[in-house]
């Protein structure tokens, strides 16, 4: 089997704030995206999903200790124990990513062309016809209308929509290995948002480029990610194909999320199934499992040990005392499975 | 069933820098009792502005807001001000709508602090609202805004709404930046607090899911006109305008396969710079000659639905 | 910082009341703001305390036993003529501050508030002020009305106006955006009850925080004024004046220079880094 272009292993990653405490965020992540694949990771506020993300990119707080044990191996090499120059390096040329908001991840004095194409212009130089001709490529790419007039725009001069783009654009310039997409779409409207995420999808399979795309709303991954991880409490809690996930979740969380997210089809329900509680506080480390305080089926296990992983079916796991349905503990029966 | 708060012809104009904006173009619509109505659209269709002129926070360029039969027009400053804890609103941004600095209970008090009344216990009514929210007086009502989640602050703006007596509650995206879970608990609460209160909502958002969850009826929007009109479960299983349609197409949902919006590749029109005719033409797949010189007018699809549109999806008279 | 707590779940009640010891540095300089508080303000009341007494058996002495700073041409100490300054300097000061405060406060939130035609008079007219000359102005000003303190600490004060309108007027401008000022509103809560209740203790802390880089603008120009001979009077002390007086006798007797250099340094520096310090708490409840 190919090497996995992001192989995350058993990722913990603590942070040491300023005022002293030291805040456990990260749990024994563990994933892996192949080339062209898309993995979703969903999750609440207190899941820990954005710092997951900064942690690949080794980007934190300038005030903040970030201490992390586990492997994030990048086509193989560890981005954690990579000497420092050798990390820029690969990050640079391996890694891009989508931020959530266009307008606060542009720079809003520099012209779009130079912005498009700073990841290049970061390794060899380019004359100003050479970044205005790139960079109107690759708008073209993106489907930004009038690419050659948008180069030399300003990023305030753009819609959200197209700023997105831009974004996109920018993100791909370098040729990047793996996307990480943080909430791209969070910011635009409905009809936007389903063009921008079909322009990731497209240039996933015609690049063969790995994504992350990273989100709240696990109905956004349906379609598109492959695979899902859902994360609760710093943990990454299910994962599996996507299919498998929506349609048999096995943790109760996943079943709860999935259960109280308003549709437009299906039966009219006046009264959403709410989850009781609040999201868990990363500043109070938790023993045991992390959903149980908000859990119909915890019991007293589940506030003490931590929960085994289960097998819920093909590539589908789930970390639960009490998962949902019939599960076979994993390593025990493979062949139930 | 009263009709409680009535808007006709409702326009508002922004004086920017590269000219006119009209944010709204001649919107009518009614509030009634125990009913909520959804205005629905994407950003620049004008929602915001609606909810602003209904509470005249600026009043609108023109057209007439009546509450139980008063126009807020012909109200003086102060007369006005006596008549605002009737008509109250929640933010989309929970944690800002609070002042950092105080505490729940006085939070929640606010309404009663502004418009003194002796035979309402200012204690009591905390209690009372906080509990009908959900939030226990013992445990919350001495926490700061910053000690709260995203619902927990965003059901404690909604006790400060109650605490005002209200005849009108208006939800501004109340839920969008809310987590899944929390977004279930404070949509249950607002249906239930319209029904128990007999209040007249008013839901602006632009999730058709939530949207169907929490609504009677629903009024779309698009570039500051209402395109379509009518009871949510009608509309939603039958659009009868293309723009709705596309709305709904573009929802994603868990389970749900990836359905063609039909939209023509074009970005959403600045409202700055709208099209002739009909404002939905540039991206409407259906779109004739007719639609770029003659704005559509409202018409009758069924029994209390309407539909702007040149070509609807479903017959009109 | 913020960027961690943002993704953090909110901090519970215990978690926030944790209180953080204040770094060295604050200690280091809150310490040295009141040794130079106290000495300016209780020292003078001690009976052997006489910053024009001329010692005459010790003109221009070294520091030493005698006198911990030196003496300077007149045979005066050093020493309680430094202290004696800090008096004048502090005086003008809080007269700056005061002015400043108040008059800017109020144009910042009337422009703020009001915005449109206020705005625009009230940006005018501190924008003419802005283009003024100061220390000109000042001197000038000396010249015609004698150099007493209240008109030096009135007129530097009436320049920093503008500063204070400016950060006051922002803080009101993105408060009245707020939701919950708009909330407050739409309760009927009167304007007064908004500004009075929601916006000034927001205004303050910002206000507040910018006084004390008033209050070393202050301590600076009135230094300044002083060495060019526009400031208090000879021999009535000032940090500028004393600094002045040892500028002949520099290359001889040094510290009458130096030293009273020395402690304006170092109380500027205490007050541009507790300033610095008290910012970012300030700031951040804002924008909670």
């Amino acid at each position: 089997m190919a090497t996995p272009v992001l192989d995350v292993r058993s990722l913990n990653t603590v942070i040491h704030a300023p005022d002293g405490r030291a805040l456990h965020i990260l749990h024994d992540v563990s994933l892996t995206i192949d080339a062209g694949e898309c993995l979703g990771v969903v999750g609440e506020s207190g899941s820990g999903k954005s710092v997951l993300a900064r942690t690949v990119l080794g980007v934190h707080g300038r005030t903040t200790r970030v201490e992390s044990t586990g492997q994030v191996l990048l086509s193989g090499e560890d981005l954690l124990t990579a000497a420092p120059a050798r990390r820029a390096e690969l990050l640079g040329t391996g890694v891009a990513m989508v931020h959530q908001d266009p307008m606060t991840s542009l720079n809003p004095v520099v012209r779009i062309a130079d912005q498009v194409t700073e990841s290049l212009t970061n390794r060899k130089r380019l004359g100003r016809r050479a970044r205005r001709q790139t960079a109107t490529e690759l708008l073209a790419a993106v489907d930004v209308p009038d690419p050659a007039r948008r180069a030399r725009a300003y990023p305030h001069e753009l819609s959200g929509g197209l700023r997105q783009r831009v974004g996109i654009a920018a993100a791909l310039a370098g040729s990047p290995a793996l996307l990480l997409a943080d909430e791209p779409t969070t910011a635009l409207d409905v009809t936007v948002q389903r063009t921008v995420l079909d322009l990731l999808d497209r240039h996933r399979e015609t690049r063969g480029l790995a994504t992350l795309l990273i989100t709240h709303d696990i109905g956004l991954l349906y379609g598109r990610a492959r695979r899902i991880a859902v994360m609760y409490g710093g943990r990454v809690v299910e994962s599996g194909p996507t299919e498998s996930i929506t349609e048999r979740p096995a943790h109760p969380y996943t079943a709860a999320l999935l259960r109280s997210v308003p549709r437009v089809t299906g039966p009219l329900r006046r009264t959403l199934p709410a989850i009781a509680g609040s999201p868990p506080d990363l500043a109070k480390p938790a023993t045991g499992c992390p959903f149980a305080p908000r859990c119909e089926r915890a019991a007293a296990v589940c506030t003490t040990a931590a929960p085994p992983v289960h097998r819920a079916g093909p590539a589908h796991t789930a970390a639960c005392h009490f998962p949902l349905s019939p599960l076979a503990p994993l390593g025990t029966s493979e062949a139930a499975a | 069933m009263t009709t409680v708060l009535h808007a006709t012809g409702l326009t508002v104009v922004h004086r920017t820098r590269s000219g006119p904006l009209h944010a709204v173009s001649g919107v009518g619509l009614e509030l009634r009792q125990r009913r909520t109505l959804a205005l629905v659209g994407e950003s620049g269709s004008g929602k915001s502005s609606i909810a602003k002129a209904l509470l005249r926070l600026p009043p609108p360029t023109s057209g007439t807001v009546t509450l139980d039969g008063t126009d807020l027009g012909s109200l003086s400053a102060r007369a006005l001000r006596a008549l605002r804890p009737r008509m109250q609103m929640v933010f989309q941004d929970p944690i800002s709508s609070l002042n950092p600095r105080r505490r729940v209970r006085d939070l929640v008090a606010e309404p009663l602090d502004a418009h003194p009344d002796p035979a309402r216990d200012r204690e009591a009514v905390i209690d009372e609202q906080l509990d009908a929210v959900g939030l226990s007086p013992a445990l919350f009502g001495d926490r700061r805004p910053g000690q709260l989640s995203g619902g927990q602050a965003q059901r404690v703006a909604i006790a400060r709404a109650l605490a005002a007596e209200p005849r009108v509650l208006i939800a501004d995206e109340a839920v969008s930046a809310l987590d899944v879970s929390a977004q279930a608990t404070v949509l249950n609460l607002l249906r239930r607090l319209t029904d128990e209160r007999g209040l007249a909502s008013l839901f602006i958002s632009h999730d058709l899911g939530v949207v169907r969850a929490v609504s009677d009826d629903i009024a779309v929007l698009q570039l500051g006109r209402i395109c379509e009109q009518g009871p949510t479960e009608e509309v939603l299983a039958a659009p009868a305008h293309p723009y709705t349609a596309a709305l709904l197409a573009a929802v994603p949902e868990p389970g749900r396969p990836l359905g063609d919006t039909g939209l023509l590749p074009a970005d959403p029109p600045s409202p700055l710079d709208p099209p002739s005719g009909c404002r939905f033409r540039t991206r409407c797949p259906l779109a004739d000659e007719r639609c770029a010189t003659e704005a559509p007018a409202l018409r009758a699809v069924s029994p209390g639905r309407t539909v702007a549109c040149h070509r609807p999806l479903l017959p009109v008279d | 910082m913020t960027t961690v707590e943002s993704t953090l779940a909110p901090p519970t009640a215990p978690a926030r009341k944790r209180r953080r010891r204040p770094p060295a540095g604050v200690l280091a300089a809150a310490a040295w703001l009141a040794v130079v508080a106290l000495a300016a303000l209780l020292l003078p009341l001690l009976p052997g305390f006489d910053p024009l007494h001329g010692d005459f058996a010790a003109p221009s002495a070294a520091p030493g036993p005698g006198h911990w700073l030196g003496t300077d041409a007149s045979g005066r100490d050093v020493l309680q003529r430094t202290i004696a300054g800090a008096r004048a300097s502090f005086a003008v000061a809080g007269l700056t501050v005061a002015v400043g405060l108040l008059g800017g406060g109020a144009l910042g939130v009337a422009a703020g508030w009001f915005r449109g035609p206020v705005d625009k008079a009230i940006g005018f007219a501190t924008d003419l002020l802005m283009s003024v000359p100061t220390l000109i102005l000042v001197m000038i000003a000396v010249s015609l009305r004698g150099p007493s303190l209240p008109v030096i600490g009135t007129l530097i004060g009436l320049f920093t106006v503008p500063a204070f309108t400016r950060v006051v007027r922002a803080v009101v401008l993105s408060l009245s955006e707020r939701g919950f000022v708009q909330a407050a509103r739409m309760i009927g809560t009167s304007p007064a009850r908004i500004l009075r209740r929601e916006v000034v203790p927001h205004v303050a802390s910002a206000a507040l925080t910018f006084a004390f880089t008033a209050t070393t603008v202050a301590i600076v120009a009135e230094g300044s004024l002083s060495f060019l001979g526009f400031g208090l009077r000879p021999p009535e002390p000032s940090w500028g004046g004393i600094i002045a007086e040892g500028r002949t006798t520099l290359g001889s007797a040094p510290w009458i220079s130096l030293a009273p250099a020395a402690v304006l340094c170092l109380t500027v520096l205490a007050l541009n880094y507790l300033g610095e310090r008290l910012r970012s708490p300030a700031q951040k409840g804002q924008s909670r």
